[in-house]
């Protein structure tokens, strides 16, 4: 199907993000990475129409979808089993944020993972397909809760 | 005094945009309730850590780029001389086994299908000399001597017809060449120091979904290798 010269771009400006939010929820960086491309397989092959402005939060409603079915996924430890965890390089601090988010409910780590990554509510609804006010508290929730652990209350 | 609702809230602790109307409004209710200035106060500090977050999480090594990026090109990706190669490098591998058909469908899916010998035969003469020259005159596996090969490789040739095919994938693949260019001497090395061995095949055979991605990917690199293996 046809793509627009700027869908291209949309996608490859997003990319850092994707990266992150990928390396954010996935067990190792090697799959980070490969569901990142899984995503852009996807979006590239993907048989309709976005606008614009919407080619970011579908890419990652996309790769959000991959790494949930990765986590279900009943061949992942054939896979990966051997793979070894890569370092980190985030500073203590960082990697605290990270190991409590990684802690949270799956809605949390949604929600939390996709505000790091500066989408508004509306777009955070989009991706995860439920409505805004949903997502309003769900968010002020996860916030609470991760503002407890980090001791930031 | 219209009174924000709790997602409006919501949206000004995180810095979303509002009318001016009700920033000032999420304003004035904020700061007159102590509850509501601490919780103000507590996604301050969570944005900044998010923020921190996410300039190290979406921070790209140079090489990490290059090589998502040749591992997301999808149909015909790889310039022919280089599939050719990974041809080579696999043949290599694999002597005195048999490619198994998946193997070979996974290959031809990330790769497009590799050019059987009669085929390199009908190829572009000009491809053939390149690709020749690189069989006969590869020089050892040394690294200005690779890099000096790799950049006169991307060099066309003097006299040569405008946008010949070399030039056409180079111009089509920049990031490709550049990185089989820059990371030649990484790969050669990882390749000497690994035994030549690689688990490479055995994932693309036994693995399932995202395996044969990463396969795909050592593949590639194996082109690379085998570019300074051959002499």
């Amino acid at each position: 199907m046809y793509k627009p010269p700027w869908y291209e771009d949309e996608l490859v400006k997003a990319m850092p993000d994707l990266m992150g939010f990928a390396k954010l929820r996935a067990p190792n960086e090697h799959v980070a990475e490969d569901l990142v491309q899984e995503t852009f397989y996807k979006m590239l092959a993907l048989d309709r129409d976005l606008p614009r402005k919407q080619v970011r939060p579908y890419a990652f409603g996309v790769l959000r979808n991959l790494i949930t079915d990765y986590f279900r996924s009943p061949t992942r430890s054939i896979i990966w089993d051997e793979e070894v965890e890569a370092s980190s390089d985030l500073s203590l601090e960082l990697q605290r944020v990270v190991k409590a988010l990684g802690s949270m409910k799956e809605e949390c780590q949604d929600v939390l993972s996709l505000a790091i990554f500066e989408h508004t509510q509306r777009e955070i609804a989009d991706v995860l397909d439920k409505p805004i006010g949903t997502i309003g508290s769900w968010l002020q929730r996860c916030r609470r809760k991760l503002g407890e652990v980090l001791g930031l209350c | 005094m219209l009174n924000p609702t709790d997602a409006q809230l919501e949206q000004y602790f995180w810095g979303e945009r509002l009318s001016p109307e009700m920033t000032q409004i999420c304003e004035r209710r904020v700061f007159s309730d102590p509850e509501l200035l601490h919780e103000y106060h507590q996604v301050s500090r969570l944005r900044v850590r998010f923020k921190e977050l996410r300039e190290e999480l979406s921070a790209f090594e140079e090489e990490k780029r290059h090589r998502w990026f040749l591992r997301s090109l999808r149909e015909e990706p790889i310039p022919r001389i280089v599939v050719i190669d990974v041809e080579d490098a696999i043949n290599s591998l694999l002597r005195g086994q048999r490619v198994t058909r998946m193997l070979r469908a996974e290959i031809d899916r990330r790769l497009g299908r590799a050019p059987r010998k009669h085929e390199v035969a009908d190829m572009d003469s000009r491809d053939r000399r390149v690709m020749s020259s690189q069989s006969a005159s590869m020089p050892p596996p040394n690294f200005e001597l690779s890099q000096e090969f790799l950049l006169n490789d991307l060099e066309p040739p003097p006299k040569r017809p405008p946008m010949s095919k070399r030039e056409r994938i180079q111009a089509r693949y920049p990031e490709v060449i550049d990185y089989l260019r820059r990371y030649h001497r990484r790969l050669w090395e990882r390749w000497v120091d690994e035994g030549g061995y690689s688990p490479v095949l055995k994932t693309l055979e036994t693995g399932r979904k995202h395996a044969p991605l990463m396969a795909a990917l050592e593949l590639i690199n194996l082109a690379a290798r085998s570019n300074v293996r051959r002499k």
